[in-house]
């Protein structure tokens, strides 16, 4: 019977089952067999209640949807034009770079590609870089920035996890430059190959495009000097960012109505947070039976005795989470999956802050996967382009963020320097 | 038909009102308290830590907030049929058996969100008689209220969809 409705559940999930229902299903099921009582579940979700880490959700997610409106991506744009544009493929760096930045700040919600695809798409048509090198750059462009502060993933990871955010965020630098930086050079190199247009390094342009990105800019560094020197946590980071960026948008750049526009923001961007905090909260349930159950414990024991060595676990563990990230989207695999995976990497002797970013890692490349990344369907429908053709565009830059995966995995010196560093 | 779509839209309109109070007076008093802890402890102004425990509640209060904004968010969501879902199947049925998905899977939705209505309203009463207090003294399920409620707003959400879809599965499908 239990079988059976294990199951249709699974069943029902996979047809679409909106992923709170389904965990909270899991959760009901499993406290069923074992005979506890269900209050366990509404016990664990009051916890949402009870971390402070939790508020920064919502305070950045509202930052970040305030940051998505207006002026910014324009602005931010215009300033890495003018700092990379030089550079042989110089603006497909600036495509990488400017939607890095916006990632982080606006969490990773497929919101880059839908904000930025408008404007850096055309132009790099416009300069003559190919269709399918434009596509697959701005598809993958969609989640590269979420190693950086104060990216919403990392937050999340770190209350599910038990681990600092401080030092994940110190950690996700190195990283994430790599990330970065592997697809910039191969747009280095086939901007030299094509021979494309490379316009001049202008100082007055670059001081123009300082002075207008002056505000947004420094946003991420305020916030990780802030966290760093003491002088206020992540969440109290997130409350100074919020009031900033409301100041900002309707006092200094008057992008938005205080009465008219502001609510709009203010509800659409709360609907976000709900969708998230509802499955961390079934999360919270579901991850508590199971630790009941024994079942990490179980795993544990059934993958000890597949395999003995830290590598092989790494290789498993990056198909896997390959998978789930082509699956789910990444803050539902992050609540779901870590409490499962944590006790297998301590056995093996794995850093949770490094596991953190391999994790994301995963992730984000897991997002560009065929068949069902997200990246690609968002993708698809902002360049109304078919999901096939997005396939054949992201393939290279694909295979060069496995690179990059391949080596934060197997290199946790890159991870782990800076936070080591300032202990 | 009229009637429950009237009723949706005056339920939506009152959570987003009660998500931007919410939001607003999370803002303002996490604002307040970094201000004031700042002044405390680099400006050393006594006054600021004096005012700091006059409002001591403020922040079990903002922590509070976000248990009620997920769930008046999650149900503005279930609205606009947003939750996160692994989707494989809209891009493989053909679209004519989509609404039909779509009412079983809100069928499901109701009947999980009905447990835990049950479940919940179990927890509140043990709240009432064994719960201690929180802040200013309040008894803490009057805080908690917001689990039953809130999975009856999902509960009310979900039907309406299941009606919704199923009109739809009907007219799509006509003998």
């Amino acid at each position: 019977m239990i079988f059976i409705l294990v199951l249709l559940l699974i069943l029902l999930v996979i047809s679409g089952l909106p992923l709170f229902a389904g965990i909270l299903g899991a959760a009901l099921l499993g406290l069923y067999t074992s005979g506890v009582e269900f209050t366990a579940i509404p016990i664990e979700i009051v916890r949402l209640a009870n971390a402070p880490i939790l508020l920064a959700i919502p305070l950045f997610s509202f930052a970040g949807y305030l940051l998505s409106q207006g002026g910014t991506s324009a602005r931010l744009v215009r300033f890495s034009q003018s700092l990379l544009g030089w550079l042989p493929g110089g603006l497909g760096v600036v495509a990488l770079v400017t939607c890095s930045f916006f990632t982080a700040l606006t969490g990773a919600t497929g919101i880059t590609i839908i904000a930025l695809g408008g404007l850096l798409y055309p132009a790099l048509i416009s300069q003559h870089y190919r269709e399918n090198f434009a596509l697959g750059l701005m598809t993958t462009s969609g989640s590269l920035g979420l190693h950086f502060p104060p990216s919403l993933p990392i937050i999340l990871y770190g209350f599910v996890s038990g681990t600092s955010i401080e030092k994940l965020f110190m950690a996700g630098l190195i990283p994430g430059i790599l990330i970065i930086g592997i697809p910039s050079l191969y747009s280095i190199y086939m901007g030299k190959k094509w021979r494309l247009d490379r316009p001049r390094f202008s100082a007055g342009e670059f001081l123009g495009a300082l002075k207008g990105a002056a505000w947004e800019l420094p946003i991420p560094f305020l916030i990780l000097a802030g966290i760093y020197s003491g002088l206020c946590t992540a969440t109290e980071a997130a409350a100074l960012t919020v009031v900033y960026v409301i100041l900002l948008k309707i006092m200094i750049f008057k992008e938005i109505k205080l009465l008219q526009e502001l609510p709009e923001i203010m509800k659409e961007s709360m609907k976000m947070v709900g969708g998230i905090m509802i499955i961390l909260g079934s999360a919270l349930a579901f991850t508590n039976y199971l630790v009941d159950a024994f079942i990490p414990m179980k795993i544990l024991a059934f993958m000890e005795g597949l395999m003995d060595s830290k590598i092989g676990f790494l290789i498993l563990l990056n198909i896997f989470l390959l998978l789930v990230g082509c699956m789910m989207d990444i803050f539902s695999a992050i609540l779901v999956v870590v409490p499962l995976i944590l006790p297998l990497a301590d056995r093996f002797g794995i850093d949770p802050v490094h596991m953190g970013i391999i994790f994301l890692t995963n992730l984000a490349i897991g997002y560009n996967t065929p068949p069902v990344g997200l990246n690609l369907f968002i993708a698809s429908s902002r360049f109304d382009r078919p999901v096939v053709q997005l396939y054949r565009a992201t393939l290279p830059f694909l295979l060069l963020l496995l690179i990059a995966l391949v080596l934060i995995t197997y290199l946790p010196g890159l991870s782990l320097f800076l936070p080591n560093y300032f202990k | 038909m009229i009637v429950l779509q009237r009723f949706d839209r005056i339920l939506a309109r009152i959570e987003g009102w009660l998500i931007i109070a919410m939001l607003w007076l999370m803002v303002i008093f996490t604002f307040f308290q970094v201000v004031l802890r700042g002044l405390y402890t680099h400006g050393h102004l006594p006054w600021a830590n004096t005012l700091m425990g006059q409002i001591d509640w403020s922040e079990p209060l903002v922590r509070l907030l976000v248990l009620w904004i997920t769930f008046l968010g999650a149900s503005l969501l279930t609205r606009d049929g947003k939750h996160i879902q692994i989707d494989l199947l809209s891009s493989i049925l053909p679209p004519r058996w989509l609404p039909l998905r779509d009412c079983i899977l809100s069928v499901v939705c109701a009947a999980i969100c009905a447990i835990m209505i049950k479940v919940c309203v179990d927890y509140l009463s043990m709240e009432m008689e064994f719960g201690g207090t929180m802040f200013l003294a309040l008894p803490s399920w009057t805080g908690q209220i917001i689990l039953p409620a809130g999975f009856a707003l999902l509960l009310t959400r979900f039907v309406l969809r299941a009606i919704d879809h199923g009109i739809q599965t009907v007219r799509s499908n006509p003998r």
